[in-house]
Protein backbone atom coordinates (compact mmCIF):
# COMPACT_ATOMS: atom_id res chain seq x y z
CA UNK A 1 0.00 0.00 0.00
CA UNK A 2 0.98 3.72 -0.69
CA UNK A 3 0.97 5.70 2.56
CA UNK A 4 1.54 8.92 2.61
CA UNK A 5 3.44 11.02 5.57
CA UNK A 6 2.32 14.72 5.86
CA UNK A 7 4.79 17.37 6.26
CA UNK A 8 4.01 19.48 9.45
CA UNK A 9 5.52 22.86 11.00
CA UNK A 10 7.60 22.35 13.87
CA UNK A 11 5.12 21.91 16.59
CA UNK A 12 4.58 18.56 14.47
CA UNK A 13 0.56 19.44 14.73
CA UNK A 14 -1.33 19.03 11.62
CA UNK A 15 -3.39 21.80 10.13
CA UNK A 16 -7.64 21.89 9.75
CA UNK A 17 -6.60 22.66 6.00
CA UNK A 18 -4.42 19.38 5.92
CA UNK A 19 -7.24 17.15 7.37
CA UNK A 20 -9.65 17.97 5.15
CA UNK A 21 -7.08 18.13 2.72
CA UNK A 22 -6.26 14.35 3.50
CA UNK A 23 -9.56 13.11 4.81
CA UNK A 24 -10.00 10.53 2.60
CA UNK A 25 -6.53 8.93 2.72
CA UNK A 26 -6.93 8.98 6.87
CA UNK A 27 -10.71 6.79 6.37
CA UNK A 28 -9.09 4.89 4.07
CA UNK A 29 -6.17 3.72 6.30
CA UNK A 30 -3.64 5.18 3.31
CA UNK A 31 -1.43 7.50 5.45
CA UNK A 32 1.40 6.13 7.96
CA UNK A 33 0.75 5.08 11.55
CA UNK A 34 2.52 8.04 12.61
CA UNK A 35 0.42 10.51 10.42
CA UNK A 36 -2.55 8.50 11.28
CA UNK A 37 -1.61 9.51 15.27
CA UNK A 38 -1.15 13.22 14.19
CA UNK A 39 -5.00 13.03 12.45
CA UNK A 40 -6.23 11.46 15.92
CA UNK A 41 -4.63 13.96 17.88
CA UNK A 42 -5.91 16.50 15.61
CA UNK A 43 -9.35 15.31 15.80
CA UNK A 44 -9.20 15.34 19.56
CA UNK A 45 -8.20 18.61 19.94
CA UNK A 46 -10.43 20.49 17.36
CA UNK A 47 -14.16 20.61 17.61
CA UNK A 48 -14.38 21.88 14.48
CA UNK A 49 -13.01 19.02 12.30
CA UNK A 50 -14.87 16.61 14.30
CA UNK A 51 -17.52 18.05 13.41
CA UNK A 52 -16.36 18.38 9.96
CA UNK A 53 -15.94 14.43 9.77
CA UNK A 54 -18.95 13.83 11.02
CA UNK A 55 -21.06 15.76 8.73
CA UNK A 56 -18.64 13.98 5.88
CA UNK A 57 -19.04 10.73 6.98
CA UNK A 58 -23.41 11.70 7.22
CA UNK A 59 -23.65 13.43 4.12
CA UNK A 60 -21.66 10.69 2.22
CA UNK A 61 -23.72 7.98 4.25
CA UNK A 62 -27.41 10.20 3.43
CA UNK A 63 -25.98 10.69 -0.38
CA UNK A 64 -25.63 6.89 -0.87
CA UNK A 65 -28.79 6.33 0.38
CA UNK A 66 -30.52 8.52 -1.84
CA UNK A 67 -29.29 8.03 -4.82
CA UNK A 68 -29.21 4.44 -4.56
CA UNK A 69 -32.56 4.76 -4.74
CA UNK A 70 -35.25 5.22 -7.58
CA UNK A 71 -38.19 5.54 -5.80
CA UNK A 72 -39.34 9.26 -5.41
CA UNK A 73 -38.64 9.78 -9.61
CA UNK A 74 -40.97 10.33 -12.16
CA UNK A 75 -39.64 7.62 -14.43
CA UNK A 76 -42.24 4.90 -14.13
CA UNK A 77 -43.20 3.91 -17.33
CA UNK A 78 -41.37 3.46 -20.88
CA UNK A 79 -42.80 6.47 -22.69
CA UNK A 80 -44.40 4.57 -25.83
CA UNK A 81 -42.40 6.51 -28.09
CA UNK A 82 -38.96 4.83 -26.84
CA UNK A 83 -40.33 1.66 -26.79
CA UNK A 84 -41.58 1.46 -30.04
CA UNK A 85 -38.10 2.75 -30.91
CA UNK A 86 -36.27 0.45 -29.36
CA UNK A 87 -38.67 -2.35 -30.63
CA UNK A 88 -37.86 -0.74 -34.23
CA UNK A 89 -34.23 -1.13 -33.46
CA UNK A 90 -34.84 -4.77 -33.09
CA UNK A 91 -36.59 -5.56 -37.09
CA UNK A 92 -33.23 -4.00 -38.29
CA UNK A 93 -30.58 -6.03 -36.49
CA UNK B 1 -36.19 -7.83 -11.52
CA UNK B 2 -35.37 -11.88 -12.45
CA UNK B 3 -34.21 -14.57 -10.25
CA UNK B 4 -30.99 -16.44 -12.52
CA UNK B 5 -34.09 -18.96 -14.03
CA UNK B 6 -36.12 -16.01 -15.23
CA UNK B 7 -33.29 -14.13 -16.50
CA UNK B 8 -32.49 -17.49 -18.46
CA UNK B 9 -36.17 -17.55 -19.73
CA UNK B 10 -35.84 -13.90 -20.53
CA UNK B 11 -32.49 -14.28 -22.37
CA UNK B 12 -33.96 -17.11 -24.73
CA UNK B 13 -37.17 -14.86 -25.68
CA UNK B 14 -34.87 -11.90 -26.57
CA UNK B 15 -32.85 -13.77 -28.78
CA UNK B 16 -35.79 -15.46 -30.17
CA UNK B 17 -37.02 -12.07 -31.43
CA UNK B 18 -40.49 -12.45 -29.11
CA UNK B 19 -41.52 -8.91 -28.61
CA UNK B 20 -43.18 -9.56 -24.79
CA UNK B 21 -39.39 -10.41 -24.10
CA UNK B 22 -38.39 -7.19 -25.00
CA UNK B 23 -40.98 -5.35 -23.31
CA UNK B 24 -40.80 -7.35 -20.06
CA UNK B 25 -36.91 -6.28 -20.02
CA UNK B 26 -37.49 -2.89 -20.51
CA UNK B 27 -40.08 -2.35 -18.68
CA UNK B 28 -38.30 -4.22 -15.39
CA UNK B 29 -35.12 -1.74 -16.05
CA UNK B 30 -36.46 1.21 -17.37
CA UNK B 31 -36.74 3.23 -14.02
CA UNK B 32 -33.66 2.20 -12.32
CA UNK B 33 -31.68 2.32 -15.64
CA UNK B 34 -33.18 5.83 -16.18
CA UNK B 35 -32.68 6.97 -12.65
CA UNK B 36 -28.75 6.15 -12.72
CA UNK B 37 -28.25 7.77 -16.46
CA UNK B 38 -30.02 11.13 -14.60
CA UNK B 39 -28.14 11.27 -11.53
CA UNK B 40 -24.64 11.01 -13.88
CA UNK B 41 -26.14 13.20 -16.43
CA UNK B 42 -27.97 15.41 -14.11
CA UNK B 43 -30.50 15.71 -17.24
CA UNK B 44 -33.65 13.76 -17.54
CA UNK B 45 -33.73 13.98 -21.69
CA UNK B 46 -30.16 13.20 -22.03
CA UNK B 47 -30.76 10.17 -19.94
CA UNK B 48 -33.55 8.55 -21.55
CA UNK B 49 -31.63 9.02 -25.00
CA UNK B 50 -28.66 7.04 -23.21
CA UNK B 51 -30.98 4.23 -21.72
CA UNK B 52 -32.51 4.09 -25.05
CA UNK B 53 -29.15 2.98 -26.93
CA UNK B 54 -28.49 1.24 -23.97
CA UNK B 55 -31.79 -1.20 -24.10
CA UNK B 56 -30.84 -1.39 -28.29
CA UNK B 57 -27.47 -2.17 -27.79
CA UNK B 58 -28.14 -5.10 -26.00
CA UNK B 59 -30.55 -6.13 -27.85
CA UNK B 60 -28.56 -6.03 -30.34
CA UNK B 61 -25.98 -8.30 -28.63
CA UNK B 62 -27.82 -10.59 -26.81
CA UNK B 63 -26.40 -13.17 -28.97
CA UNK B 64 -23.28 -13.02 -28.10
CA UNK B 65 -24.21 -12.15 -24.31
CA UNK B 66 -21.91 -14.91 -22.10
CA UNK B 67 -23.42 -14.39 -19.10
CA UNK B 68 -20.48 -13.71 -16.68
CA UNK B 69 -22.58 -11.37 -15.09
CA UNK B 70 -26.58 -10.78 -14.91
CA UNK B 71 -28.47 -9.20 -17.22
CA UNK B 72 -29.08 -6.29 -15.04
CA UNK B 73 -25.01 -5.77 -14.27
CA UNK B 74 -24.70 -5.81 -17.82
CA UNK B 75 -27.48 -3.33 -18.74
CA UNK B 76 -26.13 -0.93 -15.73
CA UNK B 77 -22.15 -1.09 -17.62
CA UNK B 78 -23.78 -0.12 -21.05
CA UNK B 79 -25.82 2.98 -19.73
CA UNK B 80 -22.64 3.92 -17.44
CA UNK B 81 -20.64 4.14 -20.78
CA UNK B 82 -23.42 5.95 -22.92
CA UNK B 83 -23.28 8.38 -19.85
CA UNK B 84 -19.71 8.57 -19.88
CA UNK B 85 -19.49 9.14 -23.95
CA UNK B 86 -22.47 11.76 -23.91
CA UNK B 87 -20.51 13.58 -20.74
CA UNK B 88 -17.58 14.19 -22.58
CA UNK B 89 -19.17 15.10 -25.81
CA UNK B 90 -20.63 17.70 -23.21
CA UNK B 91 -17.40 18.83 -21.71
CA UNK B 92 -14.75 17.90 -23.45
CA UNK B 93 -11.59 18.19 -21.84
CA UNK B 94 -12.53 21.26 -20.05
CA UNK B 95 -12.80 20.46 -16.00
CA UNK B 96 -14.79 22.89 -13.95
CA UNK B 97 -13.21 24.17 -10.35
CA UNK B 98 -14.87 23.19 -7.53
CA UNK B 99 -12.86 25.69 -5.47
CA UNK B 100 -16.13 27.86 -4.93
CA UNK B 101 -17.39 24.83 -2.88
CA UNK B 102 -14.81 24.23 -0.97
CA UNK B 103 -13.91 26.02 2.84
CA UNK B 104 -11.92 28.95 3.45
CA UNK B 105 -9.11 28.39 5.79
CA UNK B 106 -7.04 31.54 7.22
CA UNK B 107 -3.17 31.89 7.16
CA UNK B 108 -2.41 29.14 9.22
CA UNK B 109 -4.60 26.41 8.02
CA UNK B 110 -7.10 26.48 10.49
CA UNK B 111 -11.24 26.99 9.97
CA UNK B 112 -12.12 30.75 9.23
CA UNK B 113 -16.18 29.88 10.91
CA UNK B 114 -16.78 27.84 13.56
CA UNK B 115 -19.40 25.60 13.09
CA UNK B 116 -22.79 25.55 14.87
CA UNK B 117 -25.44 23.13 15.92
CA UNK B 118 -25.31 19.47 16.34
CA UNK B 119 -25.80 16.68 13.83
CA UNK B 120 -28.77 16.02 11.98
CA UNK B 121 -29.79 11.92 11.76
CA UNK B 122 -29.19 10.78 8.81
CA UNK B 123 -32.35 8.16 9.16
CA UNK B 124 -34.72 11.16 9.78
CA UNK B 125 -33.02 13.12 6.80
CA UNK B 126 -33.47 10.16 4.53
CA UNK B 127 -37.15 10.19 5.22
CA UNK B 128 -38.13 13.78 4.23
CA UNK B 129 -38.87 13.27 0.75
CA UNK B 130 -38.29 17.48 0.80
CA UNK B 131 -34.71 16.75 2.14
CA UNK B 132 -33.84 14.02 -0.60
CA UNK B 133 -35.21 16.66 -3.45
CA UNK B 134 -32.55 19.30 -2.15
CA UNK B 135 -29.88 16.52 -1.71
CA UNK B 136 -30.72 16.10 -5.49
CA UNK B 137 -30.39 19.25 -6.40
CA UNK B 138 -27.61 20.06 -4.47
CA UNK B 139 -25.68 16.77 -6.28
CA UNK B 140 -26.83 18.31 -9.61
CA UNK B 141 -25.10 21.15 -9.15
CA UNK B 142 -21.47 19.27 -9.12
CA UNK B 143 -19.60 19.70 -12.12
CA UNK B 144 -20.36 16.94 -14.58
CA UNK B 145 -17.06 14.85 -14.30
CA UNK B 146 -17.16 14.96 -10.15
CA UNK B 147 -20.68 13.93 -10.06
CA UNK B 148 -19.86 11.10 -12.12
CA UNK B 149 -17.09 9.99 -10.06
CA UNK B 150 -18.85 10.49 -6.94
CA UNK B 151 -22.00 7.89 -8.33
CA UNK B 152 -19.53 5.80 -10.39
CA UNK B 153 -17.20 5.43 -7.12
CA UNK B 154 -19.83 5.56 -4.32
CA UNK B 155 -23.44 4.68 -5.34
CA UNK B 156 -22.48 1.83 -8.10
CA UNK B 157 -19.21 0.63 -6.35
CA UNK B 158 -17.03 0.36 -9.48
CA UNK B 159 -13.47 0.57 -7.94
CA UNK B 160 -10.98 3.10 -8.28
CA UNK B 161 -9.31 1.36 -11.50
CA UNK B 162 -12.38 0.63 -13.11
CA UNK B 163 -13.53 4.05 -12.74
CA UNK B 164 -10.20 5.01 -13.92
CA UNK B 165 -10.29 3.07 -16.90
CA UNK B 166 -14.06 4.24 -17.73
CA UNK B 167 -13.40 7.69 -17.37
CA UNK B 168 -9.83 7.71 -19.34
CA UNK B 169 -8.04 9.02 -16.08
CA UNK B 170 -5.17 7.88 -13.65
CA UNK B 171 -6.36 6.39 -10.24
CA UNK B 172 -4.52 9.60 -8.81
CA UNK B 173 -6.86 11.09 -10.77
CA UNK B 174 -10.01 9.65 -9.65
CA UNK B 175 -9.52 9.51 -5.87
CA UNK B 176 -8.79 13.29 -6.28
CA UNK B 177 -11.75 13.84 -7.90
CA UNK B 178 -13.79 11.73 -5.21
CA UNK B 179 -12.27 13.22 -2.27
CA UNK B 180 -12.94 16.48 -3.83
CA UNK B 181 -16.60 15.80 -4.38
CA UNK B 182 -17.16 14.24 -1.62
CA UNK B 183 -15.82 17.10 0.17
CA UNK B 184 -17.95 19.59 -2.02
CA UNK B 185 -21.04 17.36 -1.44
CA UNK B 186 -20.61 17.87 2.45
CA UNK B 187 -20.59 21.40 2.09
CA UNK B 188 -23.34 21.80 0.09
CA UNK B 189 -25.40 19.67 2.03
CA UNK B 190 -23.98 21.32 5.58
CA UNK B 191 -27.22 22.98 6.06
CA UNK B 192 -29.35 20.35 6.34
CA UNK B 193 -26.71 17.87 8.11
CA UNK B 194 -26.98 20.59 11.20
CA UNK B 195 -29.91 21.27 13.12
Amino acid sequence: MNTKTLKTDISGALTCRQVEQFLMDYLDWQVTLWTWCKFRYHLHICDDCRQYLQDYRNAMALGIRIFANPEDEAFGKVPDEILAAILKSTKHS
Amino acid sequence: MFNADSELLLINGLINGDADSYRELVDCYWKSLNFLSRRMLGNTHDAADCVQEAFIQVLKNIQGFERKSSLQTWLRKIVVNQSLMKLRSRTGSREESLDAIMHQFDETGHYIESYEGRPADVERLQESSEIREIVRKKMDTLPDIYRATLILRDVEGYSTEEVARMTNATEENVKVRLHRARLAMRNLLEPVLRV
